[in-house]
């Protein structure tokens, strides 16, 4: 890599860099470039309980706030899809080195963003291992296409591990950790891996936060060079993940049975193309498509659209009832004002939004990830983004002018359950 | 400007019309270069050859408004079709052009950027019909050897000479073969009628692109005399395939009621007895066809609402597509409709992204009466 062709080796870009490539050296290269003072976490002597919430889902309190109270996610991502290849159901032996493996990670690091955040979730294509069906009280379905527009692929792993950190070679090193190439974390000595259990169907990594899609937009196809705001913790430049416009945890929680405390997980892949984000549309324009028309005309937003403060304003102005109407009427309909109509009774959004950018395979995207407490929750909030129902009223079309469908094509999806914490490694459908 | 051997071409010739002087270019094979050899952007090729200067003149739109003469016209090098479902979709592309996206009732005009290397277009008709349709998306996913080069939601599009299509302006890095995966969204707007399998499902195909400089050098492309002037280039000659007019007013269905040009648009409103889709209906069916003067193209996606005395709502026109009726928007006229004058607002313009001479019309429409006859 020469230095006329790239920019600097900044912090940030290395880091990401390395948590995309993983494996060892990545780990051991990040680990010497980051502070080294990561708080460890819960030492085997310790009331566990005292100290792990039952739900691994309970990220929020565990996370930093900025100013405005919107929880704030985790830098560095990495998602583990694995597949557990051994004929017939797992052993309690491997039921229990499981186990262990999860209990390293959280020996090693301190249950928090700046620690490690986890969850273990599986597929119903696990549970259909097993002779008995999962209870009435959860609702998960196989994935499938959500949108006339698109045909990913459906993925079919047993596993999904996904691993948080604002620490890099937290995350790498957890990943390490669980595939058995380390022999130490934080400390904490790895006596218990899933090497001998499950086999790696797909890895995904990204980052989420000021500063990260800047660092990348010259390297990754799809976005051009130096497009991306400095503080844009996206790709697309704009704020997501606004405190009014996530549903609550208890919200996304399942409430009864043997998996209360547990929710379902929706993870897919989309590819974005940038290109005429930032070189053909201008800002106003952008404005209107990502949050709704009224955005637009009376200027809401600044910048990356921090100044909204933990609302992105779409409900407070009235937007999602005049969907229809500004189809008709302005020929142009906003992301997030589509997504306004779906809400609980309540008021609240139904599903979490954890989802990051990625450069995996060299080009723009986002993994998107998302908790609620029903699979349902998830496709009845995509169908409300799709907008088939304002496209062909006129002017807004499939994608022209219908939020950001121009921009992002959906690559694969995929739909997990995940267990409370007393139930993540090789749960039956009725334990 | 010289003499040229036309092949066959079709107009549509209005009062006005605007044939004097003109020429319509179509595959630059058949055409002395013009200019454009020199002057490249400075995107040299190893063998000292440079993009074409395309960049356009100063433009001359007329400040009243409506369809003009663009300034330039230009050929484009076609790279062939294939069948993708029930529909023939065909590619070609021509040098980069500027135009102009529409957010509601403001255009966006889109500059040529540095970097731009071809103008990719591709157009999509019912096999069947051999009718173009107004399809709401087309996204192009190109590769080389197996590596993801670029991917778009491509522009619909309308410009006199291509008609209704997609398009944009694609930044390859080299010039080569490629293969690009044309991928086509669902009608969005209602089809009615009579209709395959597929107009409903995303349907794709793989078409192989392959240009070299030279090849955007030999693109023809000629300024006007009479730019700025009104009228419009007629419709690029597209051999067999079809091209974008709507049906002839004499071929349409039912009953006309009226055809009418406000400013810059032919309104043409045909009244059927009844739906003529599936739908079982005792009430006449209004046809709404918004056609482009001179070239009689389609207008797609407009915002068209309908108030009339016999019922206190504002009415939803649906846009819609029936192989007689073509392109149109659609009402189910309330009972006690017939002998009322009913009036037509265009909220929305044209939500289509417009070429040169396309730019300043189809924008602002006042209200139109139509007067509904008595009876049928």
């Amino acid at each position: 890599m020469d230095e006329t062709s790239h920019p600097p080796l900044n912090r940030r870009r290395f880091m990401e860099i390395a948590v995309s490539i993983g494996g060892v050296s990545a780990f051991s290269a990040c680990l010497s470039r980051e502070e080294s003072d990561t708080p460890t976490g819960i030492k085997p002597s310790e009331s566990r309980d005292a100290h792990l919430p039952n739900r691994q889902h309970a990220w929020n309190d565990f996370s930093e706030t900025d100013g405005h109270g919107n929880v704030i996610n985790a830098r560095h991502h990495v998602i583990l899809l694995f597949n557990y290849d051994s004929k017939g159901l797992p052993t309690s032996t491997e039921q229990e080195e499981l186990e262990s493996a999860f209990r390293v990670l959280e020996h090693a690091f301190e249950w928090s963003s700046d620690g490690l955040l986890f969850t273990v979730a599986y597929s119903p294509y696990y549970f259909d291992k097993y002779d008995a069906d999962l209870p009435d009280s959860v609702d998960l379905t196989k994935p499938k296409s959500l949108a006339p527009f698109e045909d990913p692929e459906l993925d079919d792993p047993d596993i999904a591990i996904h691993l948080a950190s604002n620490t890099a070679s937290n995350v790498l090193g957890a990943e390490e950790a669980l595939l058995g190439n380390i022999d130490t974390l934080n400390g904490a000595p790895v006596d218990h891996t899933t090497e001998d259990i499950l086999t790696v169907y797909d890895r995904r990594t990204g980052f989420v936060g000021a500063g990260l899609p800047a660092a990348h937009d010259t390297e990754a196809n799809g976005v051009p060079d130096n497009a991306v705001d400095e503080d844009a913790p996206l790709f697309m430049g704009f704020k997501s993940g606004f405190e009014k416009n996530q549903a609550p945890e208890d919200k996304v929680t399942i409430e009864t049975g043997p998996f209360a405390d547990g929710t379902t997980q929706h993870i897919s892949k989309l590819r974005q193309n940038l290109h005429q984000w930032y070189e053909q549309d201008p800002r106003p324009r952008r404005v209107a498509l990502m949050f709704c028309p009224a955005h637009r005309d009376e200027e809401l937003v600044e910048g990356v659209g921090n100044n909204l403060g933990n609302t992105d304003m779409v409900e407070e102005k009235g937007c999602a009832e005049r969907t229809e109407q500004d189809a008709s009427e302005r020929g142009i309909v906003g992301h997030s004002q589509k997504l306004a109509r779906v809400r609980d009774e309540d008021g609240n959004p139904l599903i979490l939004r954890r989802d990051f950018d990625t450069i995996d395979g060299g080009h723009a995207g986002l993994h998107f990830l998302s908790v609620q407490q029903t699979i349902d929750d998830f496709e009845v909030t995509r169908e409300a983004m799709n907008g088939t129902d304002v496209a062909g009223t006129g002017a807004v079309g499939t994608r022209n002018n219908n939020g950001i469908l121009q921009y992002i094509e959906t690559l694969k999806r995929g739909n997990y359950l995940i267990p409370p914490r007393e139930h993540r490694s090789f749960p039956s459908p009725r334990p | 400007m010289h003499e040229q051997q036309f092949p066959r071409r079709k107009f549509i010739l209005t009062s006005t019309a605007a044939a004097t002087g003109l020429l319509a270019g179509c595959l630059g094979d058949d055409e002395e270069p013009e200019n454009g050899e020199e002057n490249g952007n400075g995107n040299e090729n190893g063998n000292g050859e440079s993009l074409p200067d395309v960049t356009p003149p100063e433009t001359q739109d007329p400040e009243e408004g409506g369809v003009y003469m663009p300034a330039m016209v230009h050929g484009m090098k076609m790279q062939g079709m294939e069948m993708a479902g029930p529909y023939m979709v065909s590619m070609s592309f021509a040098n980069p052009h500027d135009f102009w996206l529409m957010s509601g009732d403001t255009t966006d005009y889109v500059q040529l950027n540095e970097g731009d290397t071809i103008h990719l277009m591709s157009r999509v008709w019912n096999a069947e019909t051999d009718q173009i349709l107004p399809l709401g998306g087309m996204t192009a996913t190109i590769y080389q050897d197996g590596e993801l080069i670029e991917e778009r939601s491509m522009w619909p599009m309308l410009s006199q000479q291509m008609g209704f299509h997609f398009g944009d302006n694609f930044q390859m890095d080299s010039p080569g073969e490629y293969e690009v995966e044309i991928t086509v969204d669902p009608m969005g707007a209602t089809p009615v009628g009579d209709f395959s399998d597929g107009v409903g499902e995303q349907q794709s195909a793989t078409l192989d692109l392959e240009f070299t400089y030279s090849d955007l050098n030999e693109i023809m492309w000629q300024t006007l005399d009479n730019s700025g002037d009104p009228g419009a280039v007629p419709p690029m000659d597209m051999g067999h395939a079809p091209t974008s007019e709507a049906p002839g007013v004499d071929t349409l269905p039912g009953t006309q009621v009226s055809q009418e040009q406000y400013d810059d648009t032919v309104f043409v409103t045909q009244l059927l007895e009844q739906h003529p889709g599936t739908i079982d209906s005792d009430n006449p069916y209004l046809v709404v066809s918004p056609r482009t003067p001179y070239n009689d193209y389609a207008l797609p996606f407009m915002g068209i609402t309908a108030t009339t005395p016999a019922v206190d709502d504002t009415l939803s026109l649906s846009e819609s597509f029936h192989p007689a009726i073509g392109h149109h928007y659609g009402l189910e006229l309330p009972d006690g409709s017939l002998g009322d004058t009913l009036t037509l607002s265009v909220n929305t313009p044209p939500q289509v992204a417009r070429h040169r001479g396309y730019q300043v019309a189809f924008l602002e429409y006042e209200d139109i009466p139509i007067e509904l006859p008595e009876t049928l």
